[in-house]
């Protein structure tokens, strides 16, 4: 095909799909003046480009809507329904057109008169008297103006295989690197080499970062259709709903939009057709006639949660058990040993359907329970939040992209294979105190701390020999769903990272224990297993509904996050650990996001500032890694060297002798690490407080000898809330805001701020003697409150 | 197309054969095999070429006898089939050439394991050869899966 044609053919695909949005919002408001501008010149666009590659039908098709357009911008006529169904048509006709074209590398013979003079007879029905015109010409976008706005539509367009070549390249790059730093470490002893190679190693990492950034795409471009969808949807069954979107700007993989574009179309349909109410039953109900489908996408570490919540009726879960029980899914006694969660977790059940009719759009066969297993089949779940009469949210929670993941890398049978760390709910020790392993009737169990759960040997489940030495010996607790969980035995767990991950070949697909292969920074292929269907290729039922336990393993399941600590190290080099559940995200900036800011220092990430917790900048050009940690309201970053890992809370912990940071040190494994006080550190970000405690007052000590002031007082006038430095200032250094001076005797030079002398003997030297014996702990703290009190 | 009569011949289970080249791409020396635990037999194993992965083809068990022993240095024949790359092991490669006296069908009757990989002969330098599709080798273990 002609690549003129091509290029044409590619954005106007993608200018349709920005458009639709547009379109049912300007019907919703004719008066947004943006929205008219921006369909305007979208027919505008394609009527000049079509007119170059001969292209007549279209020409025509976009002249009559652009025409009938430029009428309502300059008041001539009125945005009324039949307008806009006019030009949507119009649309329509433009989009199957094009997609013919497409096909066919030119452009059909046919007669668009039907939908042109629709468009002109829903004018000369409505078309108001110009002397009226509510606008003036002035009113109108200037042609300089609508250019100006038209450039911002180009970008450059690059075709996929090319990206997947580069992304090749890069991956080719990042394994050469590995290879070529393996020989330097072993033959190259010149640190200029060895500086120069870091260099290159960096930028070889910066640019595959930027490489899989090329693949993301902002989620507006799932949104963009969904006006049209629904605005089609509640017109055809009778009903009145709007669509509300936030959260646009999450970026996704590509080839992630194109997985999750059907589900959510489906959910949608589904939500106005058996959510939503007809207008009469909303206001019978005290509500507005108008639903609302509320659609809101966020980012959540490197998972993306997209939110769909309507206003309707919910789900009638009584109903759903009575279809379930009808259609000889489960017996009425079992389905009365359900929780309510589980009960709600049937409408999954493949061959059910709630609707009291099977409507043209709902009813196609088409289920929940394809779109749950279309999003596992991506690495995502699927979370119902049902309130019966007024509504109800399914979350989609997916990976960000379908190639890199984060993996754990296990070992069984000597060798090494993947799991996506998104599956992962823990991770425990098999000889740990809170783990009970049990063989009962030929199954394997492993209980964790009173939950029941259905255990695989890797091994055994892979037909590997399994060696003796089962020191290390890990389970793995996979988590499929609400209520579907198992435990996978592995020889050992080793580190986690990032893999680009590619299909396999079918023969291995077939055999269904892996999702695809990946390369490792070793450069030794490893498979990535699926744990989704490894359980059901060894027919084990891993439903922990299914153990007639659900409520218990419930409880102990929302309680775990709470239990489980992220270790970290942080910027100082220390092993430190902070409450998973309080980490709202990591985030791994430039380092240049960071500023200084009335004496506090701060963040940039996207459009926010948010407070980071450091007494100064990191000494850094390159990307530095943040805890972000959040108690819903408030948020303060955190810098860390490097996440470690996730491990379950010890049951002891060695409280601080004193209230800061640190709330208290515990062993895990055979290292201390010390926990990080949440309470303290948002105390210290309240209210900017975080600033003043980092301009905490400089005390300098001078005099006597150093190491006593280092070793013995500088701790104590840190916990009183000093910063301290000892010796006199140099130039060019701070001054302080107290001198403490050890020898009682000595002329405190330039005293220009307040001083404190401390005497080494208890006895006073005279009757002008104001020092204050050195040991004597509550005269100096009261001298020192005494000064704090004088400065503020 | 002008590489319609260019195959690669080499030694497969102590006979020789011509493959077709179509989509062959390259001849490479094996690098470290990492087993693929429960998958069909004829899957020798993965190894890295560069940033690929490719699936390694034993075509001794497609054929029905005991496995091929593969040595370290040992050179494979890397082919492309539905964007997955595989590589064949072969008991010896031996050269790659144009043929030109066309192919012929079989007569008589081949030996088990052979009868459903090839179809055709094509005379070389005074030897006969049997004409193999690459492809087959890695299509045929499914479709009997399947069957």
């Amino acid at each position: 095909m002609d690549e003129l044609l091509g290029d044409f053919l590619g954005e106007t695909g993608e200018m349709l799909a920005e458009i639709a949005g547009a379109i049912v919002a300007w019907e919703a408001n004719p008066a947004d003046q943006d929205r008219l501008d921006a369909i305007f010149r979208f027919v505008h666009t394609v009527k000049g480009s079509s007119g170059f590659l001969t292209l007549p039908r279209v020409t025509a098709l976009a002249h009559a809507a652009e025409d009938a357009l430029d009428m309502v911008r300059r008041g001539q006529r009125s945005a009324d329904r039949a307008l806009v169904s006019g030009v949507l048509a119009i649309i329509d006709r433009l989009a199957d057109l094009t997609e013919s074209i497409g096909a066919a590398g030119s452009e059909a013979a046919g007669n668009d008169d039907d939908v042109i003079s629709a468009l002109h007879a829903a004018a000369s029905a409505t078309s108001v008297p110009a002397a009226s015109a509510p606008q003036s010409h002035e009113d109108v976008a200037s042609d300089a103006a609508l250019n100006d706005a038209m450039a911002s539509w180009r970008s450059i367009r690059v075709p996929l295989p090319l990206l997947d070549s580069v992304m090749t390249g890069i991956t080719d790059m990042v394994l050469a690197r590995n290879e070529f730093a393996r020989m330097l470490r072993a033959h190259v002893r010149d640190a200029h080499v060895t500086a120069a190679f870091d260099r290159l190693s960096e930028s070889v990492a910066t640019m595959r970062q930027s490489v899989s950034q090329m693949r993301m795409q902002r989620v507006e471009r799932l949104f963009a259709p969904l006006p049209r969808i629904v605005r089609d949807i509640a017109g055809e069954l009778g009903k009145q709903a709007q669509l509300i979107t936030a959260g646009g700007e999450v970026e996704l993989d590509r080839e992630m939009i194109e997985n999750i574009r059907d589900p959510l179309t489906h959910i949608i349909r589904n939500a106005i057709d058996h959510g939503l109410e007809s207008p009469e039953a909303r206001g019978a109900a005290g509500k507005a006639a108008v639903g609302t489908i509320a659609i809101t996408a966020r980012q959540s570490g490197n998972r993306i949660d997209i939110m769909i919540s309507d206003d309707g009726r919910g789900i009638d879960v009584d109903r759903v058990v009575a279809k379930a029980v009808a259609a000889g899914i489960l017996s009425a006694a079992e389905a009365a040993q359900l929780s309510a969660k589980e009960q709600l977790a049937l409408i999954f059940t493949p061959g059910l359907s709630t609707a009291a009719r099977v409507s043209n759009l709902s009813g196609r066969g088409v289920g929940m329970d394809v779109v749950k297993s279309n999003i596992e089949r991506i690495g995502g779940l699927v979370d119902i939040d049902n309130r019966p009469g007024a509504g109800m949210t399914i979350t989609l929670r997916v990976p960000m992209t379908l190639t890199i993941i984060s993996g754990l890398m296990v070992s069984a049978g000597g060798q090494q294979f993947a799991i996506p760390r998104g599956v992962v709910r823990e991770i425990l020790l098999e000889d740990s105190d809170a783990v009970r392993i049990e063989r009962v009737g030929g199954g394997d169990y492993a209980t964790v701390r009173g939950e029941r759960l259905a255990m695989i040997r890797l091994e055994q489940a892979l037909g590997l020999p399994q060696a003796d030495d089962s020191a290390d010996r890990a389970l793995i607790l996979v988590r499929l769903g609400e209520s579907r969980c198992y435990a996978l035995n592995v020889a050992a767990v080793h580190d986690h990272e990032e893999l680009v991950i590619k299909p396999a070949a079918p023969a291995i697909l077939a055999s269904g224990f892996y999702a695809g292969t990946t390369l490792p920074d070793s450069g030794r292929p490893v498979l990535l297993l699926d744990t989704a269907s490894l359980p059901q290729i060894l027919g084990i039922d891993v439903d922990v509904a299914g153990t007639g336990m659900g409520q218990a393993a419930a409880a102990v399941a929302s309680a775990a996050p709470a239990d489980q600590l992220l270790l970290f190290r942080d910027t100082g080099g220390l092993a430190r650990a902070v409450p998973l559940a309080a980490i709202d995200r990591l985030d791994d900036i430039p380092a240049s996001c960071l500023f200084v800011s009335a004496g506090g220092i701060f963040a940039r990430i996207d459009d926010t500032i948010m407070p980071v917790f450091a007494a100064e900048l990191p000494r850094t050009e390159g990307r530095i890694k943040m805890l972000r940690i959040a108690d819903g309201e408030l948020v303060v970053c955190y810098p860390v060297e490097a996440v470690l890992d996730i491990v379950r809370r010890p049951a002891s912990m060695r409280p601080a002798s004193e209230p800061g940071l640190v709330i208290g040190t515990m062993l895990i494994g055979d290292e201390p690490v010390e926990l990080i006080d949440c309470f303290w550190l948002m105390a210290q970000t309240d209210g900017g407080q975080i600033t003043a405690s980092l301009t905490r007052p400089l005390c300098r000590v001078i005099g006597g000898s150093g190491g006593w002031a280092r070793s013995f007082l500088a701790p104590m006038l840190e916990v009183a809330g000093y910063r301290v430095a000892v010796g006199p200032a140099a130039p060019g250094e701070e001054a302080g805001d107290l001198l403490m001076s050890c020898d009682s005797d000595d002329e405190v030079p330039g005293a220009a701020v307040p001083v404190l002398r401390l005497r080494s003997t208890v006895a006073v030297h005279g009757a002008n003697d104001d020092s204050i014996y050195r040991y004597d702990r509550v005269g100096l703290l009261a001298a020192l409150a005494a000064n704090r009190r004088g400065r503020g | 197309m002008i590489l319609n009569n260019l195959y690669l011949i080499a030694r497969i289970a102590d006979t020789r054969v011509a493959l077709r080249s179509a989509i062959i791409e390259s001849v490479v020396t094996v690098g470290d095999i990492v087993a693929v635990p429960g998958a069909p037999p004829h899957v020798a194993g993965l190894f890295a070429l560069r940033s690929r992965v490719l699936t390694l083809i034993d075509p001794h068990i497609v054929l029905g006898i005991s496995p091929t022993v593969v040595t370290p240095g040992q050179r494979v024949i890397v082919v492309e089939i539905g964007g997955h790359g595989y590589a064949l092991l072969a008991d010896r490669i031996e050269d790659v050439c144009f043929i030109d006296g066309g192919e012929n069908a079989v007569r008589g009757r081949l030996a088990e394991g052979w009868t459903e990989l090839a179809d055709s002969v094509i005379e070389h330098e005074g030897a006969t050869l049997l004409v193999l599709d690459p492809a087959r080798l890695v299509t045929l273990p499914m479709q009997q899966r399947a069957a």
